[in-house]
């Protein structure tokens, strides 16, 4: 799943450390995070997004379209 | 700018990988070495206790050695700078302690068993506070984050699959006798094996072996 946490944490200009020292994780969560190899879990999810002043599916964005995605 | 960035990584990765590799390598030939006296290589369950021995031992060791120098440690270990390994201290401390008391505990039991290198109640109890030790370091790091639990989730249920194939298969082999049997030793060394490769595998694919 694609995200827009680096971007949204570069706007606030923190570091991964800053970043992870806020939300309480590791900042190998976070770069895992942003390099889409780990989709955080929903209070994670729910967490950035709070701190990001944004909607989750803002900042997690999903491609799948419903049925019609075949 | 990011073609240089991706060349940087890619360098620096395969450094460490060789840096690793030579050094697994030279202190896996020195152990062997001086263990050879004892080892017995028509033991299979010994040889893998002292395999997997050696290489908790290594890893809990090489971990230990970056969390007493973080500015040593950030060039060996995958972090981003020696703070992120002072930050991690507390999670990395216990689980270097439980890896090095792992190897301990494997060498002890593939090694001393005899009586020869210390008494037999000596060695029991030797092997005993090791696993103590090792489910003490276990309960300390449990508050670890989300991605770690994963990991170590993905990493256990991997782990027990692989177990399951490899077990049977082996087991059907030894009943009609086309492989040696294993004792409870060499069963949980073969167990302890097979977790820490699929830790480095679910580590990789979650990008954790990914220069930073």
């Amino acid at each position: 799943m694609e995200n827009r946490v680096k971007a949204c944490r570069e706007r606030m200009g923190w570091s991964q450390g800053e970043l992870a020292r806020r939300l309480g994780v590791s900042r190998q969560t976070i770069n895992a995070v942003e390099t889409n190899k780990y989709d955080p879990s929903l209070p994670l999810a729910l967490r950035m997004a709070k701190l990001f002043a944004a909607r989750v599916d803002q900042l997690f964005i999903d491609h799948w379209t419903g049925e019609h995605s075949e | 700018m990011n073609a240089t960035v991706e060349k940087k990584k890619i360098h620096t990765m395969l450094w460490r990988m060789i840096g690793g590799a030579v050094f697994g390598a030279a202190m896996t030939g020195l152990f062997l070495l001086i263990l050879q006296p004892r080892m017995d290589i028509d033991d299979p369950s010994q040889m893998i206790a002292i395999i997997a021995g050696i290489s908790y031992l290594l890893i809990g060791l090489s971990v230990g050695i970056g969390l007493v120098a973080p500015n040593a440690g950030s060039r060996f270990l995958n972090v981003e700078d020696a703070d992120e390994l002072r930050e991690e201290r507390p999670k990395l401390r216990s689980g270097a302690i439980a890896c090095a008391l792992i190897g301990t505990f494997l060498l002890v039991l593939a090694l001393a068993p005899d009586g020869s290198l210390m008494t037999r109640t000596v060695t029991f109890w030797f092997a005993a506070a090791c696993l103590v030790g090792v489910v003490i370091a276990s309960f300390m790091s449990r508050k670890t984050d989300e991605l770690t639990r994963l990991i170590t989730l993905e990493a256990s249920a991997g782990t027990l699959h692989i177990a399951l194939v490899v077990l049977a298969a082996w087991a059907a082999l030894a009943e009609f006798g086309y492989a040696p049997l294993l004792s409870p030793l060499g069963l949980i060394a073969g167990l302890a094996v097979l977790e820490l490769i699929a830790i480095l595998a679910v580590s990789a694919k979650k990008g954790l072996m990914t220069p930073r």
